[in-house]
């Protein structure tokens, strides 16, 4: 593992040439900007409910996008000989996979960090008084894990499929998933991803904070899970 | 299957179907998954619990190059140096050394899909020579050279480095050749042609 830091500059290096960088912490800012196009009325909820459940929406949408980038990523990195490259060079496969993860997912902390800021600035627009932050602050940070979910998920498809299959069906199976949890009928979301309903409705549960903290913490264990299994795969296949 | 191939062979692989001779190529690389069989050469043995000694002593070129096409050759040396283990003085030593040797000099510093395929089997096959591997193995090499081109840049030096092929016509790797290995109904006969080197 240490040509991990290695492995994750090089994989930040061609996501930034070829401009997906730019997609991976862009989505979820513009994520963090729906609200400022959606007006409060269509919403039943007040202004950091509804600031909350519009940033949950967008970033249902951007999630599930970067978990079909990431998909399409390694599937590509795969039958061009790259990952081959490394693994040639003494780099273990899980090592490839983990720093391609790191490579998505530390510029998808920062877009969600910027997502969410601008978010609370919106519903601060909207409400004369100051609301209590920290149920918002710790859904969307929950919701960090989310994206790693979805971000695992593509790697798994990426390596079990062509580049373009596992770009739709990674888009299908989290677009399902993280919609339905925010906007379908399961007001406590669908596991392993429950925390979006937790953001997409705040002013609904009792203790948000925990559920969100308990959200996350579900959510990270269905990352690792899918990590793992992804990481077994790649232990068996042919680069 | 079984294979032993002793230090210091040069060893020509050929198959029918040709794709048998790649497959074992890339499984004594680390890149396919061997079903069955005992892989030993040079003195190593390829297992599947050792895969990262056996990585550091052997070197791969497949018929893709591997590497970024935003890349230059140097920075794709310098990752392979890194990746290698070596510091940066080693590094920039040996990168010297290989680029020479693989004529990189003049296109060092431009992105490999400025010079084409060539550049990029050029340098995918410099940088496997950088880390000085004790077994080179060799899928399809250099396919977009000239094939005189070819194999004087395929006759790489060092006396006790073994080296496996595949891919290339045995007329233009015969002066360096030293033993076929064919595969044939999945089965592989090692045959001695040649002791000189």
């Amino acid at each position: 593992m240490d040509r991990l830091p290695t492995v994750t500059r090089l994989a930040l290096r061609e996501l930034w040439i070829t401009y997906r960088l730019v997609l991976i912490v862009g989505l979820p800012v513009l994520a963090g900007l729906l609200l400022q196009a959606v007006p409060l009325e269509a919403t039943e909820l007040g202004p950091v409910g509804g600031a909350g459940h519009w940033l949950a929406v967008g970033l249902a949408v951007a999630f599930s996008v970067i978990g079909a980038m990431a998909a399409a990523t390694i599937a590509a990195e795969r039958r061009r000989g790259t990952m081959g490259w490394l693994v040639v060079r003494a780099v273990p496969r899980s090592g490839v996979l983990i720093g391609w993860f790191a490579a998505f997912g530390l510029p998808l902390a920062g877009g969600l960090g910027v997502g969410a800021t601008a978010t609370w600035f919106g519903a601060l627009e909207r409400t004369p008084t100051i609301p209590d932050a920290l149920p918002f602050t710790v859904a969307s940070a929950a919701m960090l894990a989310v994206g790693l979910a979805s971000i695992a998920t593509g790697l798994l498809f990426g390596l079990l499929l062509r580049p373009l299959p596992a770009f739709a069906l990674t888009l299908t199976v989290c677009a399902a998933f993280l919609g339905l949890s925010v906007m379908g009928p399961f007001p406590d979301g669908l596991p392993p991803v429950a925390v979006m309903a937790v953001l997409g409705d705040l002013e609904r549960g009792t203790t948000p904070v925990a559920q969100a903290v308990r959200g996350a913490g579900i959510a990270l264990a269905a990352s690792a899970a899918l990590l793992l299994l992804a990481s077994a795969v790649t232990e068996r296949l042919d680069l | 299957m079984d294979l032993s191939i002793d230090v210091g062979a040069r060893v020509l692989v050929l198959a029918k179907p040709a794709a048998s001779a790649s497959l074992l190529l890339r499984i004594l690389a680390g890149l396919a998954r061997p079903g069955a069989g005992t892989f030993r050469v040079a003195g190593l043995a390829r297992a599947d619990d050792s895969a990262q000694g056996w990585a550091r002593r052997v070197g791969y070129v497949g018929p893709q190059a591997g590497i970024y096409p935003w890349m230059s050759p140097a920075e794709a040396l310098d990752l392979a140096g890194k990746l290698a283990g070596l510091d940066l003085e080693e590094r920039r030593r040996r990168a010297a050394v290989v680029a020479e040797q693989f004529e990189l000099p003049e296109r060092l510093d431009a992105p490999v899909r400025r010079g084409g395929p060539a550049l990029a089997q050029l340098t995918a096959l410099a940088c496997t020579m950088l880390a000085d591997p004790e077994v080179v193995i060799l899928d399809r090499p250099l396919l977009a050279l000239e094939p005189e081109e070819r194999a004087r840049l395929l006759a790489l030096p060092g006396a006790r480095r073994t080296v496996l092929l595949t891919g290339i016509a045995p007329a233009v790797v015969s002066p360096f050749i030293t033993q076929l290995f064919t595969i044939r109904m999945g089965r592989g006969v090692l045959a001695g042609t040649r002791t000189d080197g």
